[in-house]
């Protein structure tokens, strides 16, 4: 938790805010010790006198000093916003825990009337309190306390559902932990960061709601003074005396906004709140092995042609020159670790790249038309029509405000030129074709009355729409329950056969990749390292990195008590690349020579790029 | 700036005090007059009153009653009763005779006959109706009222005698049958014999009234048609002073009560004003059983140690007065310096006599200053109200430090509406209390000084002054002059044994823009038949 | 707090047959109307206690301090404040049903007559004020996500957020004041108060209006961020939409739903802002009605605005969630 407080100081807002935070406490400790007596110096003969060289900003109705009343002032206001965060935090948190711990019925209660209570301004219940408690300070603490526990009740019953569905906390409860225990020593805990941080927030909006009170005249009572009191007496003469108003407003008002940033960078830092900004990490379950389809010949023209493609994220360059040629019909696949580029490569040649990543090739060439050069709208049309992608999470992938149908059939209506219902009929068709059951009432649908695997067929007939001479398929299966796994794999061998279309299938996991495919493509830290047949991947893997991807599968062969072969160390960062080979410093045959110098691909049939391929013929050994 | 309650302003200027009258409108009185014919007069209410009810609603009697509703007998500038819808009157310690001038007419057109106007009276006495004028303008002692149609007159007679009945009853606004009969009709319309009848309300927003034609009964019988006189007068509500500040500057406003600091730049610009007064801050000392304020040494001594013109000056922010005793109205019938020589004037020993005070009621101080009797220190909870404006508060603050200094451990509690009545008339948990009495006679203090503490009487703070109850007894049966100077003996009597201290008067400005009103001299409300715009 | 709604249940219903397609709504409809219901009884009884266990007289509180014994116990027995509370409860539920608030014990007007009365100004400030807060927020919000997406213009986006965050912590009423102060007293271009002409609505729409547009607008570019990052928009993209159809058909709708819920807690909490927005330019809404007749005690008052204006609040609520049904269907199958 501290680091991530210290991350949060390091930016500039966090920096700021974190400085006035400082100063703000300073001003709180020390201020009534150095000027309390200069505060409460009253002189009857210069009531509410204007701004003077004595009084910087005048004086109030006992002919104090308005400027070290401010000052002075500083440590009531902020304590008692901290106080009233405090009790509407405790409050919030045992109204937010109550459901789990009460009957049900009870806590369905309690759930209901929190939901009422957030959605009743807090600033009308707190005047409603407020004369319940009466005028004063102890009755406007309670009542701003009060007034926010409603949205903290919310936040924590919402952070402990997300809370509640994590393994640990399934492990207490099968290990049979009773209810309040299990909030208190497993939920409470790992909820307690963005609760404090929206209470830093929530201090801020604390520090404004007694301004308000005070505006309305049942805030702090004399003799004591806060911000708002001291506001509330300088609004009364802003056109005699402006000062006496902006001063007060001015501390309430920067306060209350350091405590706002400094939440709000607190809560970036902890991703409350930009979490989902990230792309997810993909989970890598080993994937079955499937029946691969048959070859088909390679025809002339290449459907794509890619030279020294490269994709860069400022210095940083994940893709770093990869070529590679994909003949009508044939089914490559591109396999390599996670973090070796492959993503990148496939939305790349896909057009799909986003700033501030920059693409940059020698060649891009789809159906003999050149993609960079080619006007706009042309590139449109035609990627539209004959490029179809399938991606990772099928669920993720379609708008869940949209029925499937329409999502299918806009693919037509945008590129085919067809009519609303002509599209939408030709939507039905498709999912027909990729094994949706009852497609006509499945199209009025939306995804998430889906099923994974049926979400991922009918992406696939999403591709299917047009007529599309190349499918690229990231990770297609990955985010899929096992048993559909292999139905998808069928499914785009099925649609390869039967459209003629050529397929980049992409993947982490090489046996899917030798048991679908014609050809391989190894990726390793930006580049193709090897290329290759896929037929004599078992046989002739010649780089060591494939070698060692191969002897990390299991077979029938393997034997299970002994562990799994990994490859040892990691990948290299994308932005700490070695000068030599990016393998080296992992690979058992690296030589100096590796360590210096680049290896480039060889240009042959069977392509790989090593200074000491291994000739060995026969499995990994 | 703050919101602050219509109500209480309104009470202030009904019940209590208005007045005194500086009944020469200062500001650019040189540039030549010009009227404005068939013109609208708006002024501003800081809420909205409601229904204009004037038996049921007080608020709206203060702010908008005199438009539409005539009393019996009116009340000049000066403070002199002049005629009203009683042509003659005549009065003396147990009874009053009213007689109605003849063709007066209420709004519908009926003719308001004396029987209307003692239908209006025992609709009054009866507490049933609750009337919030009862007890204010209807006197609590029982009354009883004759009419006779022929001779066109109101006689009005008491058992117990009862010398202010012309100065109350004869103030009355009177409300015509129907609308006595039917309140609801009064929502929209008015039902009074006044010069302007209510035409328009906008709930919230607005009253509009329209001038009334053949009207010719107003004080001292004048008519309502004089050159400038508007044709529609318009109370519109705005809650805050500043904004009404603001609207008279734009000129969007004619008159407006701005009694906060938004006061100084409305007289800068020279906008005419003229002021109405209202007691401001009273101290009071809870003399129950077992409270300090019980022994009047001790009330004379934390009194001592006040500098009350000091007070005064703070709690009215440098813009009013002394108080000269509980009403705050120079023009009421009884006005009279009641307080010179009766309240401890500032010496520079002050301090010195009110230590030695204590120490002579038994609270010595100790070795830290601090003073107790017999081991129990010397508290006091000192109760300000928080209604009355930021020098009211500042005021309490500063009596806090004066007795501070002498030794006394003081804790201030500040109480709206609520906690004020709470305080006062139900725990009775309080040692001294700074807050404004708003009277505007003189009889009106009486349940608050004499008979039993609440549940049983008003008498919240307990005070039992033998003095004070045996001349209110003279007062209330002695007529004119000689029964005023009684009135002021027994407030006198009060000042005497310190039990209560009249410290401040505000002056409160009703400020014109492009306008002329003056206002009668005892509930200092603009006199609609004066009513001027200029062009 | 504002995330977008994940869907942890999508799964749930995927298995559904046929005959329950329809189902979902039924029983989302179902569930809504009685949370709806079960609501508006609490806050009706909290009302009611709420004024109840106020301690003190209110009788005397509204009358004053100078009423007489005798006026005080005749308004009690009238307002029948004697009775045991469960009779003043039914007593009150009565009523209710009849449409009958109450009357005022300060100024004897009928409750719902005047909250009748007040709530349309009320509505005619805050309508437009929410109206201003989308047309500001949401373009100001999808522009400044269109530009600062993917980490571009960082400098823009610390301005923004910067000044979106200062905006936002000023108060209504200081904004009010200064408005005032700058642009109806110092320039007179609009009017100090009033409701006559359109140009005086400009100031009191202003300043409720400039806070909440500067929450929202940092809401609209948060969300659509998230949004734009989402798979949904790849696969949107990857289809060759055109920009115009991937951000109106697939970014925003989706962008909305989070920023709808916040809406509508939104447009209640302006509603307050009307409390001191009114008060200051003179504008006889419901907001001055309520602080007025707190401060004068006026509890029968105080009870029909709170209970009329949660029950508005509670109206929101319940058309935000149809809204959000109709544009996003999954939230139908939330639990709630």
């Amino acid at each position: 938790m501290g680091g991530k407080w210290r991350v949060a100081v390091r930016t500039p807002v966090g920096a700021c805010s974190a400085v006035l935070i400082v100063v703000v406490g300073a001003l709180a400790v020390l201020a009534p010790i150095v000027w309390g007596a200069g505060a409460e110096a009253t002189d009857t003969t210069a009531i509410q006198a204007g701004p003077s060289a004595a009084h910087l900003l005048g004086t109030d109705s006992l002919g104090r000093d308005i400027l070290l009343r401010v000052l002075v002032a500083t440590r009531l206001s902020v304590g008692l916003a901290v106080t009233a965060t405090l009790i509407g935090l405790v409050a919030g948190v045992l109204l937010g825990i109550a459901p789990s711990v009460l009957p049900r019925r009870l806590g369905r209660l309690v759930t209901s009337a929190v939901g009422i209570a957030v959605a009743f301004p807090a600033l009308l219940l707190a005047l409603f309190l407020a004369v319940i408690f009466g005028v004063g300070m102890q009755g406007a603490v309670l009542a701003i306390g009060l007034a926010g526990a409603p949205s903290f009740a919310r936040l924590t019953q919402t952070l402990a559902a997300s809370v509640a569905g994590r393994d640990f906390v399934a492990a207490a409860r099968v290990a049979g932990v009773g209810r309040l225990r299990l909030m208190t020593r497993h939920i409470l805990p790992n909820i307690g960061e963005p609760l404090v941080v929206n209470a830093t927030i929530g201090a801020g909006g604390a520090l404004l709601a007694f301004a308000g009170l005070s505006f309305l005249g049942i805030g702090v009572q004399a003799p004591d003074y806060d911000w708002g009191r001291l506001l509330g007496d300088g609004l009364d003469r802003i056109y005699t005396n402006p000062a006496a108003a902006l001063a007060p407003g001015v501390a309430v008002v920067v306060v209350g906004l350091a405590f706002n940033l400094f939440g709000e960078t607190a809560a970036a830092m902890l991703g409350t709140r930009t979490r989902r900004l990230r792309p997810a990490k993909p989970a890598e379950p080993a994937e079955p092995a499937v029946r691969r389809s048959p070859a088909r010949p390679v025809r002339d023209a290449p459907v794509l042609a890619v030279e020294d493609l490269r994709v860069a994220f400022g210095p940083v360059t994940p893709v770093r020159g990869v070529s590679f040629t994909i003949g009508a019909g044939e089914a490559v696949g591109m396999v390599g670790e996670s973090g070796s580029g492959k993503s990148l490569t496939a939305l790349a040649l896909s057009g799909l790249v986003e700033q501030p990543g920059t693409v940059t090739a020698g060649r891009l060439e789809f159906l003999g038309t050149p993609l960079p050069g080619a006007p706009q709208r042309e590139v449109r049309r035609l990627l539209g029509s004959s490029l179809a992608m399938v991606f990772q999470d099928p669920v993720a992938s379609f708008n869940p405000t949209q029925r499937v149908g329409r999502q299918l059939a806009e693919v037509s209506e945008q590129h085919q030129g067809l009519s609303r219902r002509a599209a939408l009929g030709r939507a039905v068709d498709r999912l027909r074709a990729v094994r949706v059951t009852e497609p006509e009432r499945r199209a009025r649908q939306y995804p998430h009355q889906f099923s994974g695997g049926m979400l991922q067929r009918a992406m696939i007939g999403m591709g299917l729409m047009a007529s599309p001479r190349l499918i690229v398929a990231d990770e297609p299966t990955t985010a899929l329950d096992v048993r559909v796994q292999r139905e998808v794999l069928r499914l785009l061998s099925g649609v390869r056969a039967s459209e003629g279309a050529a397929i980049l299938l992409i993947s982490h996991d090489i046996s899917v990749i030798a048991q679908t495919c014609d050809r391989v493509l190894v990726m390793y830290a930006g580049r193709i390292v090897e290329d290759m047949p896929a037929a004599r991947l078992r046989e002739g893997a010649r780089h060591p990195y494939t070698r060692a991807l191969l002897a990390s599968v299991p077979d029938m062969d393997t034997d299970l008590d002994r562990p799994l072969t990994v490859i040892p160390g990691r990948p290299p960062e994308p932005d700490r690349m070695p000068p030599g080979c990016a393998f080296a410093p992992r690979c058992p045959r690296a030589a100096d020579r590796c360590r210096s110098e680049d290896p480039e691909l060889s240009r042959s049939e069977h392509r790989v790029a090593c200074w000491h391929p291994d000739e060995r013929s026969g499995g990994p050994a | 700036m703050r919101i602050r309650f219509g109500v209480l302003i309104a009470t202030t200027t009904l019940t209590a005090g208005l007045a005194a009258c500086s009944a020469d409108p200062v500001g650019d009185g040189d540039r030549p007059v010009e009227y404005a014919k068939d013109g609208t007069f708006t002024f501003t209410l800081p809420s909205d009153p409601g229904v204009v009810d004037p038996y049921r609603n007080l608020a709206s009697l203060a702010e908008m009653g005199a438009l539409a509703y005539d009393p019996l007998v009116n009340v000049t500038p000066e403070g002199e009763i002049v005629s009203g819808l009683a042509e003659k009157w005549q009065a003396d310690e147990n009874s009053v005779t009213f007689t109605l001038r003849s063709g007066i007419t209420c709004s519908d057109g009926t003719a308001l006959t004396p029987a209307h106007v003692v239908k209006a009276f025992d609709f009054l006495k009866d507490p049933k109706n609750q009337s919030p004028l009862f007890g204010l303008l209807v006197p609590a002692t029982p009354f009883t009222a004759t009419a006779d149609d022929s001779a066109r007159t109101v006689r009005v007679s008491t058992k117990e005698p009862f010398a202010l009945l012309l100065e109350t009853l004869g103030r009355v606004p009177i409300v015509c049958p129907k609308g006595i009969d039917e309140p609801a009709s009064l929502a929209k319309a008015s039902a009074g014999t006044g010069p302007f009848v209510l035409s328009e309300v906008v709930r919230g927003d607005r009253y509009t009234f329209t001038l009334r034609p053949g009207y010719a009964w107003g004080p001292g019988g004048v008519r309502n048609d004089a050159p400038g006189t508007p044709a529609k007068v318009v109370a519109r509500v705005v809650p805050n002073e500043t904004t009404a500040a603001n609207l008279l500057l734009s000129g969007e406003v004619n008159m407006a009560l701005i009694g906060g600091a938004d006061r100084d730049r409305l007289t800068a610009r020279k906008l005419r004003s003229f002021t109405v007064a209202a007691t401001l801050g009273e101290l009071w000392y809870n003399q129950r059983d077992g409270r300090p304020g019980a022994d009047q040494q001790v009330r004379r001594a934390l009194t001592t140690a006040l500098d009350l013109n000091e007070l005064a000056r703070v709690s009215t922010s440098g813009r009013g007065r002394r108080a000269s005793g509980l009403v705050a109205n120079a023009s009421q019938p009884c006005a009279a310096d009641n307080v010179t020589g009766l309240l401890p004037a500032d010496t520079t020993q002050a301090a010195a006599q009110a230590a030695t005070l204590l120490d002579q009621a038994g609270w010595p101080a100790g070795p830290n200053g601090a003073r107790a009797k017999d081991g129990k220190p010397l508290k006091v909870d000192l109760h300000y109200s928080t209604n009355d404006g930021e020098g009211n508060i500042a005021a309490a603050e500063l009596v806090a430090q004066r007795w501070k200094a002498l030794g006394v451990d003081v804790k201030l509690t500040g109480d709206d509406l609520n906690a004020l009545n709470r305080a006062m008339f139900e725990t009775g948990d309080f040692d001294a209390y700074w807050a404004g009495f708003k009277l505007n006679l003189p009889h009106q203090m009486v349940p608050f000084a004499t008979g039993g503490t609440p549940p049983q009487g008003q008498n919240f703070a307990g005070i039992e002054n033998t003095a004070y109850e045996e001349l209110v007894k003279q007062a209330g049966s002695t007529a004119g002059a000689a029964g005023c100077a009684l009135w002021n003996d027994a407030e006198k009597a009060l000042f005497q044994a310190v039990d209560v201290v009249p410290v401040s008067e505000s002056e409160l400005p009703y400020f014109l823009s492009k306008a002329e009103a003056s206002t009668e001299g005892w509930l200092q409300l603009p006199i609609p038949t004066s009513i001027r715009v200029l062009r | 707090m504002s995330g977008p709604m994940s869907g942890p249940m999508s799964g749930l219903v995927s298995g559904a047959p046929a005959r329950l397609v329809r189902a979902p709504w039924a029983a989302f409809a179902l569930r809504r109307s009685w949370r709806f219901l079960v609501s508006l009884w609490v806050l009706v009884t909290a009302s009611f206690l709420m004024i109840h266990l106020i301690p003190g007289d209110p009788v005397r509180a509204a009358l004053g301090t100078t009423a007489p014994v005798e006026l005080v116990e005749a308004r009690r027995q009238a307002l029948g404040l004697d009775a045991p509370l469960w009779q003043q409860y039914t007593g009150f539920l009565r009523g209710l049903l009849t449409g009958d608030l109450g009357t005022s014990m300060v100024n004897d007007l009928r409750v719902a007559q005047v909250v009748g009365e007040r709530l349309p100004e009320t509505i005619k400030l805050a309508l437009p004020a929410f109206v201003l807060v989308l047309a500001i927020s949401v373009p100001v919000g999808v522009v400044m996500a269109m530009l600062t997406r993917g980490g571009r213009r960082r400098g823009g986006e610390l301005a923004f957020t910067s000044a979106s965050v200062f905006v936002a912590a000023i108060p209504e009423f200081l904004l009010a004041v200064g408005l005032v102060y700058a642009f109806a007293v110092s320039l007179p271009w609009f009017p100090v108060a009033g409701r006559e002409e359109l140009s005086s609505y400009v100031l009191p729409v202003l300043s409720l209006a400039i806070a909440p547009a500067a929450v929202m607008a940092r809401i609209v570019r948060v969300e659509l961020l998230a949004v734009l990052g989402e798979d949904f928009v790849r696969t949107a993209r990857a289809k060759r939409l055109p920009a115009r159809l991937i951000y109106a058909r697939h970014a925003l709708p989706n962008a909305l739903t989070a920023t709808l819920t916040l809406a509508g807690l939104l447009l209640t909490s302006m509603v307050a802002g009307t409390v001191l927005v009114e008060n200051v330019f003179a504008w006889p809404g419901l907001g001055s009605t309520i602080v007025q007749s707190i401060l004068q005690k006026d509890y029968p008052m105080v009870q029909g605005v709170v209970l009329v204006y949660g029950a508005g609040v509670l109206l929101v609520n319940l058309l935000v969630d149809v809204l959000l049904a109709v544009l996003d269907p999954r939230s139908t199958i939330r639990e709630g």
